[in-house]
């Protein structure tokens, strides 16, 4: 029984890693620029497609294929910023959501309309491999995306931090207007807060083909989740998003196996319900929650 | 500029609402020399590449149809489309079909909650619903007239599942008396898996046989780790499961991870039966054995009428879909082919109630279909179950198994093409 703990809490860990580097460029998003982007789900699915296109014709490995992915999102980002999310900021919040909304419908439609509902597998790449810790087993593939996102939520930690544009950005965050008149470009750092976001769910998009098929409503299935551990986490932290990931990762493994499998995501829902009522800026959120990366 | 980039923005949304219910496509025009059939299934949606696979069947039935000199005194068939993604549109798709579109008969689904909604439209407005295989056994047990299922309901799928075990599976195992084998069943919880596992009980009663697992999943869970765990922790000898794709690659590779190790599993359609599962889990799929809509099975067995429209239907499939038909395409294939030929052809009108006339006048023996099934319709006649109406009782659930990337129909031994291999299955690190 400790052995079968000790197995499902290691699981939900590296799978919470998965879910969290998918969450901190949604609570990057939101905490820079205040909208929630619902296409979030559709950018890691077209990541993944990316990938796995990448295999099928060239015979890329999925961790060769980063090097491309995640420039291609960072530009695949800008454009979305420019061609859809600008003009909707500074509207009505509606707007923003019905924007986002719709790119999602089109590229999830776009998706069947070009490859078909197929599921897609891409093999290789530590997906089968297996590593044993002592009684302990795990995926190579979800070691890798738990590590990467650690490393890189540690960096986008410092780059906000330690940078110039990392000090704009916050600065834009806590009074867009009053940056404005300090001389920061809002407009760049808007559009380069959701190219980053953007990449980073490419990152996770690239590194979890391994484990998980491709197909056009992927992204929903993590998504969601996303949207959980961004409120956990507290809107715009990204400290909060690697926590709140890991969090509900280790929650839905335990409840899962000691409660019941069928309703393994109610429980973090419930959690996030519970988070809502007790704490609403987040575990580590501020009141109001929006200082990015400082926290 | 400005003007451009917002000009492109619109170009942008407007796309985006295109593709939403672009799947759906226009109306088509009502001619005189026109039978118009429903057809509603899963053009998008997380079902969607089943929804086309199924169209792409039931396409090459319509056009058999249409060149053989249509129905009813030369009219051609056309199919008026609705897009079913999910039951809240199945049951708005079916009520435009009937009101606006004026259908007197719906062809579909797919899964069971789709069957579900489409038929409840047509129970009430008094309509054919012409369904394929979505599973749930209350969509022929309503108390209605109209719904008609050409594949077997899910209960069968249950049922046969523990049949296999008993023929196929105990005495390679060397195991006579099935209470000797730990025998436990994992299911997604939707209508489908839920519907087959209540089969697996009322069987596994029947033959008195415990169940040392009975364990309901989430079909969209990203980690599988407790759904296995419990598994392994049951340290059972057979597993029955009941999986969508997505799930059961997951269950797979976690099962590989954590070294959950069954002697034999049987698995129910879909998921475990697609030839992307084979392509995925590589030699590890071989020996597992499948329940699901025949799709390869022994032609020997066909009359001769159906054996040359195995081959013309096998043979156009391949060229459009470029693989061949798994068994819901076969099934969806000869469900359509069933409704033009069988029954409009016969039918005195285009009405519902001739439709219905027709379809209960079909008295054909196994082998009929091009997968092996006959045709009869039940209509209040079955003593133990007096509201089940319009399910065919001559469809049946083969059982067969991954051989080298190929289904290898074993049960029953009627449509056999081989023989079981890999009873029990190899340990993970032999696989």
């Amino acid at each position: 029984m400790t052995l079968a703990l000790a197995q499902l809490v290691l699981s939900g860990i590296l799978i919470g890693g998965v879910y969290a580097l998918i969450a901190v460029g949604l609570t990057l998003i939101f905490g820079v620029m205040k909208i929630v982007n619902f296409a979030h789900g559709e950018f890691l699915m077209a990541a993944m497609y990316a990938t796995y296109w990448l295999q099928a014709l060239l015979g890329w490995d999925p961790y060769v294929s980063v090097a491309l992915v995640l420039p291609a999102s960072f530009l695949f980002g800008l454009a979305v910023e420019r061609l859809v999310i600008r003009r909707s900021i500074g509207k009505p919040h509606l707007v923003v959501v019905f924007a986002t909304m719709g790119l999602s419908v089109l590229m999830q439609n776009l998706a069947l309309f070009l490859w078909r509902g197929d599921y897609r597998p891409v093999r290789g790449a530590l997906g089968e491999t297996t590593w044993v810790l002592g009684p302990l087993r795990m995926n190579g593939a979800l070691v890798v995306a738990c590590a990467v996102s650690v490393g890189v939520t540690l960096l986008v930690l410092a780059w906000l931090r330690y940078t110039d544009f990392g000090k704009g950005l916050r600065a834009t965050v806590q009074d867009r207007d009053v940056a404005m008149l300090m001389g920061i470009d809002v407009a760049r750092v808007f559009s380069v807060t959701f190219a980053v976001g953007t990449a980073l769910v490419g990152l996770a998009g690239a590194l979890i083909t391994p484990a998980y098929p491709t197909y056009p409503t992927v992204g929903l299935s993590f998504v969601l989740v996303a949207y959980v551990i961004v409120v956990l986490g507290g809107l715009g932290s990204i400290m909060g998003a690697l926590l709140g990931g890991i969090c509900i990762g280790v929650v839905e493994s335990l409840t899962g196996y000691l409660i019941a499998t069928s309703l393994n995501q109610l429980f973090s829902f419930l959690v996030f319900l519970a988070v809502l009522v007790f704490r609403p800026a987040g575990l580590l959120g501020q009141r109001p929650a929006t200082l990015a990366g400082a926290s | 500029m400005r003007a451009t980039r917002r000009g492109m923005g619109q170009v942008f949304l407007g796309l985006a609402l295109l593709m939403a219910f672009g799947a759906v496509g226009p109306p088509a025009v009502q001619g005189a020399e026109e039978a118009r059939v429903g057809l509603l299934l899963p053009f998008s949606g997380p079902w969607a590449k089943f929804g086309n696979e199924m169209a792409i069947a039931m396409e090459i039935a319509r056009e058999l149809i249409n060149q053989s000199g249509g129905v009813q005194g030369g009219k051609q068939v056309v199919f008026v489309k609705g897009d079913i993604p999910n039951p809240t549109a199945a049951t708005s798709e079916a009520n435009r079909l009937i009101s606006q579109e004026k259908m007197q008969v719906l062809l579909g689904t797919f899964a069971a909650p789709l069957g579900v909604a489409v038929s409840a439209v047509a129970a009430k407005e008094g309509v054919v619903h012409w369904e394929a295989f979505a599973g749930a056994d209350i969509i022929t047990k309503r108390g209605s007239k109209w719904i008609f299922r050409n594949g077997a309901p899910s209960s069968v799928y249950g049922i046969t599942m523990l049949d296999a075990v008993r023929e196929v599976v105990a005495p390679k195992l060397g195991s006579a008396d099935l209470k000797a084998l730990r025998i436990g069943t994992l299911w997604e919880n939707r209508p489908w898996g839920a519907g087959v596992v209540e089969g697996i009980r009322a069987r596994a009663k029947e033959l008195g046989i415990t169940l040392h697992l009975d364990e309901g999943y989430d079909q969209f869970a990203t980690d599988v780790t407790p759904i296995v765990q419990k598994v392994k922790d049951a340290n059972l000898d057979v597993l029955l499961t009941i999986s969508y794709f997505n799930d059961a690659v997951l269950i797979q590779k976690k099962s590989r991870e954590l070294n959950m190790y069954v002697k034999a599993l049987l698995a129910a359609s879909a998921g475990y039966a697609l030839p992307e599962f084979a392509q995925t889990m590589g030699k590890a799929a071989n020996g597992i054995m499948l329940l699901d809509l025949p799709s390869r099975i022994n032609k020997a067995g066909l009359q001769p009428e159906a054996a040359r429209l195995h081959d013309a239907f096998f043979d156009t499939y391949r060229k459009r879909a470029g693989h061949d038909p798994a068994g819901h395409a076969v099934a969806s294939f000869t469900t359509a082919y069933l409704l033009l030929n069988d029954v409009l052809r016969s039918a005195k009108g285009m009405t519902a109630e001739d439709i219905r006339q027709a379809a209960l006048a079909l008295d054909k023996p196994l082998g009929f279909q091009i997968n092996g099934w006959g045709v009869k319709f039940s209509q209040f006649d079955q003593p133990k179950d007096p509201k089940d109406a319009g399910q065919n009782l001559r469809s049946f659930v083969p059982v067969s198994q991954w051989q080298d990337g190929r289904h290898v129909a074993l049960w029953p031994r009627a449509v056999a093409v081989g023989e079981p291999i890999l009873i029990p299955l190899p340990t993970w690190d032999k696989r």
